[in-house]
C-alpha cells in the first residue's frame, strides 16, 4: 500500500452504510487500498466499559471486532441461536469430566438440558426452545457468557 | 412417605421423604411433571447429595437436607437476586437456633455459604430449569445438624459440636418458616433490605481473598457488591472485576 495515512471519511462513510443497511461487514477496495468495517451484531457487551467486560473474558472475545467478526457473527446471526438469558459462566456439561449435554450433530427435543448457566450457585439449566439438530456450539466449558451472547445454534 | 409434620407457612405443602438421589433432583422432577410449587421436599438420607460441579455432598441422617421448588418467585430480570435472598433466610433460621452470645460468630460466605468461625455449616445449590408452566427454581439446602465431613478439603462443622443440638424436624420447620418470610419480604419490598441484611451479615469485604474460576485463579480485594449482589474484585492492577461465579478463599 503506497498510501501511508487513510482518509478516514471513508471508513465512516462505509460505518454509516453498515449501519443503515444493518449488515455486519463491508469489504471495498480502490485504488489498491482496501478497507473492511465490521461489527458485531449480538455480543456488544465484550466492548463495553470494565464493569461490563470482566478482565476474565476469553482472549477471542477482547480481540479486535473485524478479526472476530467472520467467528462470531455468522452463526450469531442465524435463526437458529439460542442467546444467554444472563449473565454468569457457562458449563458444558453437569460436572467437569462428565459428557457433554449435547453435541454438534445431535437431534434435540423442545426442553432438553443444552448447557448450564452459573450465576452466584445459580445453576440455571439452559433448555432447548426448539427441536432441531445441533449445528454449532459457540461456547466453550467453563467460559464466562454475557447477556444476549449466542450459546449454540440449532437448525 | 410422610406427608405429615409441623405447621407449614401458608400456601406451602411439604414431601417428607426417607432416602432420595437428591432433594433437588426430586424437586426438578416433580416441576417437570408440572407441580408448580411452592413445596419442599425433604430427606433422612440422600444417596446422590452434590453441590456446585457435581460435587459430593455428605448426606447421612441426622442432617437437614430440604429443597424448595418455586415457579417464577419473581420476574425474570430479578432472579440473579435469590441467591442472597435464600443466604439470609438460612442465616435467619440457623441463628435462631443458636444460644444468643453465638450468634455474632456466624456469617455468610459470597454468596451463600453459611459459616460458624469460619467453619462452613451449610450448603446451597439452587437450580433452574424452564418448565411449560415458566421457570421452575429448585433450592437446595443442606444443614449440618449433628455431623460434618472431615475430608471435605475445608473448614467444617455442625450444629451439635458447636453448642446448639437440633433435630432435622425442628430445624426444617424454623427454615420453612424464615423461608416464607423473607421471599415475601423480596416479593413486596424489593431486594434493597435483602441486599442490606446480606451486608451486614457477610464476611471478608475490605480484605484480600482469592477466587478460583473455572480456568484460572484472581487474588485481590473484596470491594463490594453490585447491585445485582456480584462480587467486585479489585485487582493488583487497579482493575475492578465483577464476579458472578467462583470459588472464594480467604488470605493470601
Amino acid at each position: 500500500m503506497a498510501k501511508t495515512t487513510i482518509d478516514q471519511t471513508i471508513i465512516r462513510q462505509l460505518a454509516e452504510i453498515l449501519k443503515d443497511t444493518d449488515l455486519s461487514e463491508i469489504e471495498v477496495e480502490q485504488e489498491g487500498l482496501r478497507i473492511r468495517v465490521a461489527r458485531t451484531l449480538v455480543a456488544t457487551a465484550h466492548v463495553g466499559p470494565a464493569m461490563m467486560a470482566p478482565s476474565y473474558a476469553p482472549p477471542q472475545a477482547a480481540a479486535p471486532v473485524a478479526d472476530a467478526a467472520p467467528l462470531v457473527v455468522d452463526p450469531a446471526k442465524s435463526v437458529g441461536v439460542v442467546p444467554s438469558p444472563m449473565v454468569g459462566t457457562c458449563y458444558l456439561a453437569a460436572e467437569p469430566g462428565a459428557r457433554a449435554f449435547v453435541s454438534v450433530g445431535d437431534t434435540v427435543r423442545v426442553g432438553q438440558t443444552l448447557l448450564i448457566i452459573e450465576a452466584m450457585k445459580h445453576m440455571n439449566q439452559i433448555s432447548a426452545p426448539r427441536a432441531g439438530k445441533i449445528t454449532a456450539i459457540l461456547v466453550e466449558d467453563g467460559q464466562p457468557v454475557e447477556y444476549g451472547e449466542p450459546l449454540v445454534v440449532i437448525e | 412417605m410422610r406427608d405429615q409434620g409441623p405447621a407449614l407457612p401458608q400456601g406451602y405443602r411439604a414431601l417428607r421423604l426417607e432416602t432420595v438421589g437428591s432433594t433437588n433432583a426430586e424437586a426438578l422432577e416433580r416441576a417437570r411433571e408440572g407441580d408448580p410449587g411452592p413445596v419442599w421436599i425433604t430427606a433422612r438420607r440422600q444417596e446422590g447429595g452434590r453441590g456446585r460441579q457435581g460435587r459430593r455432598w455428605t448426606s447421612e441422617p441426622g442432617n437437614l437436607y430440604a429443597s424448595l421448588l418455586l415457579t417464577d418467585p419473581v420476574e425474570a430480570a430479578r432472579i440473579g437476586e435469590l441467591p442472597l435472598v435464600v443466604a439470609v433466610a438460612v442465616h435467619d433460621a440457623v441463628a435462631e437456633v443458636l444460644p444468643p452470645p453465638l450468634r455474632p460468630r456466624l456469617a455468610i460466605k459470597w454468596p451463600n455459604d453459611l459459616l460458624f468461625d469460619g467453619a462452613k455449616i451449610t450448603g446451597i445449590l439452587i437450580e433452574g430449569t424452564t418448565v411449560p408452566a415458566g421457570r421452575a427454581v429448585v433450592i437446595g439446602i443442606g444443614i449440618n445438624c449433628a455431623h460434618y465431613p472431615d475430608d471435605a478439603g475445608y473448614a467444617a462443622t455442625d450444629l451439635s459440636r458447636i453448642g446448639a443440638p437440633v433435630t432435622p424436624d425442628e430445624l426444617f420447620a424454623i427454615l420453612a418458616e424464615k423461608m416464607a418470610a423473607r421471599l415475601a419480604m423480596w416479593q413486596t419490598r424489593g431486594f434493597a433490605p435483602l441486599r442490606d441484611a446480606w451486608m451486614a451479615r457477610v464476611v471478608g469485604i475490605g480484605t484480600t481473598i482469592r477466587v478460583r474460576l473455572p480456568r484460572e485463579e484472581h487474588t485481590g480485594r473484596f470491594e463490594a457488591l453490585d447491585a445485582g449482589g456480584r462480587l467486585l474484585l479489585r485487582r493488583p492492577d487497579g482493575r475492578l472485576e465483577t464476579i458472578s461465579a467462583g470459588d472464594v478463599f480467604f488470605g493470601d
